[in-house]
């Protein structure tokens, strides 16, 4: 009883034992932080590459001719096989985007098929206007897209009036809250969209005057106006979203007779309209002539400057952009994203067409211009920033990849894609189950490959999707491999921590276990007291470690951004790294066996000085002085 | 109680007792065959300068220290070579010490500190067991011994003499058959050593309380029934009291 009764007793009073455990307390939290960031970058990571590629990833090697006759392959392999939950092709190429004349960036250019894509990967869950929708394509509907745009300038209104507390705190209550309705008012106030009284436009123009702005928050209000801009651009395309909805709307306002003045604006456009269908088939005609792509080319520019600002394009040209590429959307310091290429804009796409001959021959690159119709983020910016999505059908044509017939009308080359995507029912993306799933669909190609021998030039490379992302994963699994030496480390300075205030104490207590012994301990007795000491050190210790360390790690990115406000210190960069905040998932896992391995580094500690203690003759710990 | 009362069995005796501290190669020969035994409810002095072994003859009667020769016996049974076990259950119950320096827990209180033998003599669940007894007595001999507004204090809250009492306190708590006093008094200015004597002798009357008492003071130990006076390892001397005073 007394060992409980002193250990207590002695945690009680020893500030010096609240000092280990604080010791202890910071050790853990340390690793617990850095374990949990780690383990959630890595895991955010794969789990990205997962969504975007889906569990196992078929390319034909060493080629960039592709995969021909992938829908059968895909059909037999769905059908025979129940593990395999969905499939869908993917083309791959290297593109260039386009607006205007100032702005070029080269891209990559993915051809997908919606929706199936849905299915087999989590493409679906980073959309902009079709997120979380089961079955996305590239038609979405004109109302989500306005709500969604409308949801993202009220984003923009927050991003003000977090980034700009000083200019917006210099309004009136009125015009705050007109802004917090329509945030375009403080971007453009002389508008006359806003509304607003001189005086009132006058009181914004004075609080938001870039010329008293610092340089920071002068770069991000012009980018702002620039984003604001964008969007006041596509919301006036989004309108007549086809020409089919054009044309029902005029239908309606003749029938109903009520707006004139709407009905006179559609049939502007459906002037406009009428000359691109005109151009259309005059190219189509040309096409037919075989008249080469320079011949065609100025009709084509005709064509493309009149259908822009008229409606958005056919479905067939119609493009997801990933978010963050550069110039097109960007993150706030703060982590919020402002999207200048919203929904209803148009860019031009350059490819090269690197499909049937594998190699750019071609001087001129197949060229469209194409509405942008959503935006994707997978979560992995090193991907997101360079990665645009284009139709499957158009991406195959661009990139030489379609159907080709001889003169009689008979296929003499099959369509083919770049990649095979595969997601696998049932399993948690377990490595050694994929594997296990990737040899049976090895062998199904096989046998596809037999009786179709031209469906690849090359060989067929079949890899799970960790396979693929090693590169990717390799230096984070090499960080963490350094975390747990660190953790070993740690752990070194735990045990120490406790041993030294552990032999401290019981030197300090000789005389005092010398009359405990005295009135009749025994020596294990008192090895159990100072072991107990020990254990509970490390065990107080562990726990408000873990505590404050799930504390930190909760709230790691409102830290960071403290920190970073107050101190200016940027320990994580949201414009170069690959998510918007800092993992912030607690890995239990790890933090069960940080205790673990802290209450036995702990009982390790102990060990010495309670063998010590236990050893003292009582006579010599009562003259002990 | 009368002397004569007293005069029951031999509850302590040693024979021929030799103790021998090796220093690096010289030999100390710190007792050198005492012989002598203390009968139940008696209270003795042994009376020596200091570096006599008196000292080191309390440790062995105490079982806190073993001879190199000779034989202790502790109420008809041979201790001398006994398992570690048995000698902490002894120190535990039928042995109380009381030290020169007191030598209390300073993290514990003077309630605390008196029960602290029977909380070591007992487990987890029997402590519960005895938990209220234990501190029933503890303040019954706190207040015999003038304590009783002082439990909840520190030892560092108390003077020399208040801090002694609690070490009788404690020695006398699981009501030991022999109380082994080390210089009781040796820490204390003579008036208040006076009274601490005053107080074992007192409770020797009452309680029959069994006593062995070490002093290098003659006239401290002037109430005893018998001083013995050790010298250079050996007992020389033996001073008996006349019955009755």
């Amino acid at each position: 009883m007394y060992k409980l009764f002193l250990c207590l007793r002695y945690l009680k009073s020893k500030l010096i034992a609240w000092l280990a455990i604080g010791g202890v307390a910071l050790c853990v939290m340390m690793m617990l932080i850095v374990v949990s960031v780690m383990t959630s970058f890595l895991d955010k990571i794969e789990e990205a590459a997962k969504g975007l590629f889906g569990d196992i990833v078929m390319e034909s090697a060493g080629d960039m001719k592709g995969i021909a006759y992938y829908d059968k392959f895909i059909e037999e392999i769905t059908k025979k096989d129940p593990e395999i939950k969905a499939a869908t092709p993917f083309v791959l190429t290297v593109g260039m985007l386009r607006r205007g004349d100032q702005y070029r960036e080269s891209v990559q250019v993915a051809g997908i098929s919606l929706p199936d894509r849905a299915k087999a990967t989590d493409f679906e869950e980073g959309l902009f206007v079709q997120q979380g929708f089961s079955s996305p394509t590239f038609n979405p509907s004109l109302d989500e897209i306005k709500r969604r745009i409308a949801a993202h300038r009220k984003d923009m209104f927050s991003i003000v009036a977090e980034e700009f507390p000083r200019q917006f705190s210099q309004l009136d209550r009125d015009l705050q809250e007109k802004a917090g309705q329509n945030v375009g008012i403080l971007i453009s106030p002389l508008s006359q969209s806003c509304n607003l009284t001189d005086r009132q436009a006058n009181d914004i123009i004075d609080a938001f005057d870039m010329s008293l702005m610092t340089p920071e928050e002068r770069n991000l209000w012009s980018r702002l106006f620039n984003a604001w801009n964008f969007q006041e651009g596509g919301l006036r395309n989004l309108p007549f979203i086809s020409k089919e909805y054009l044309e029902a709307a005029i239908a309606e306002a003749k029938k109903t007779g009520t707006d004139g003045a709407k009905t006179k604006v559609y049939k502007k456009y459906l002037d406009k309209v009428r000359k691109v269908a005109g151009l259309r088939s005059k190219i189509a005609e040309m096409e037919k002539a075989g008249m080469t792509e320079i011949d065609i080319n100025e009709t084509k520019q005709e064509l493309e400057h009149l259908e822009s600002g008229i409606y958005l394009r056919p479905e067939q040209y119609r493009i997801i952009l990933g978010l963050g590429i550069s110039g097109l959307s960007f993150r706030t310091d703060k982590g919020k994203i402002v999207r200048l290429m919203t929904p209803g804009n148009d860019v031009t796409l350059y490819v090269a067409p690197l499909g049937r001959e594998g190699v750019i021959k071609q001087i001129a690159p197949s060229v469209h211009s194409f509405t942008v119709i959503d935006d994707n983020c997978s979560g992995v910016a090193s991907i997101d920033d360079k990665m645009c999505y284009i139709p499957l059908e158009t991406a195959q044509k661009m990139n030489h990849m379609d159907a080709r017939y001889n003169t009689k009308g008979e296929v003499i080359s099959p369509p083919r894609c770049s990649q095979i995507h595969i997601k696998v029912a049932g399993t948690d993306g377990q490595e050694g189950e994929l594997r296990r799933i990737r040899g049976k669909i090895r062998g199904y190609w096989e046998d596809f490959h037999g009786r179709h021998p031209d469906a690849v030039l090359t060989s067929m490379s079949i890899q799970t999707w960790r396979q693929r992302q090693v590169e990717v994963v390799a230096p984070i699994e090499g960080q963490r491999v350094i975390t747990v030496i660190m953790i070993g480390v740690m752990s070194g300075v735990a045990i120490a921590l406790i041993f030294v205030i552990l032999y401290t104490i019981v030197v300090q207590k000789t005389r005092e276990i010398g009359i405990v012994k005295a009135v009749g301990a025994s020596s294990a007795g008192i090895a159990w007291l100072f072991f107990m000491y020990g254990a509970v050190i490390s065990l107080l210790g562990s726990g408000l470690g873990i505590f404050m360390g799930w504390l930190f790690v909760r709230d790691i990115n409102d830290i960071h951004d403290a920190v970073a406000d107050n101190y200016g210190v940027q320990f994580f960069s949201r414009h170069t790294h690959m998510f918007s905040t800092i993992p912030n998932k607690v890995d239990w896992e790890a933090a069960a066996v940080i205790v673990i391995v802290t209450i036995l580094a702990g009982l390790l500690g102990a060990l010495v000085p309670a063998l010590r203690a236990a050893r003292m003759q009582p006579v010599e710990a009562l003259r002990y002085e | 109680m009368s002397n004569n009362q007293k005069e029951k069995s031999c509850i302590l005796s040693v024979q021929g007792i030799t103790r021998i501290y090796r220093l690096g190669k010289v030999e100390l020969n710190v007792l050198r065959g005492v012989d002598f035994s203390v009968q139940k409810g008696e209270f003795v002095a042994i009376y020596g300068h200091s570096g006599s072994g008196k000292s080191t003859l309390l440790h062995i009667m105490g079982l806190l220290d073993k001879p190199n020769s000779g034989q202790i016996t502790l109420n008809s049974e041979d201790v001398t070579r006994i398992s570690r076990g048995r000698r902490n259950r002894l120190r535990n119950k039928d042995i109380g010490f009381i030290f020169q320096f007191y030598q209390l827990l300073p993290e514990l209180n003077v309630l605390e500190n008196t029960c602290l033998p029977a909380m070591v003599g007992a487990s987890m669940p029997g402590w519960f067991g005895i938990k209220k007894e234990t501190r029933n007595r503890a303040v019954e001999i706190l207040e015999e011994v003038g304590l009783a507004n002082r439990l909840m204090h520190r030892p560092k809250q108390l003077s020399g003499g208040e801090r002694q009492r609690v070490a009788i306190a404690r020695a006398l708590l699981n009501k030991p058959g022999i109380l082994l006093a080390d210089e009781p008094t040796g820490n204390l200015d003579f008036k208040t050593g006076k009274k601490i004597i005053d107080m074992l002798q007192k409770y020797n009357r009452t309680h029959g309380q069994t006593i062995v008492m070490i002093t290098h003071d003659r006239e401290l130990a002037e109430p005893v029934d018998r001083i013995f006076t050790l010298q250079d390892g050996r007992i020389i001397q033996q001073d008996s009291k006349p019955a009755g005073k």
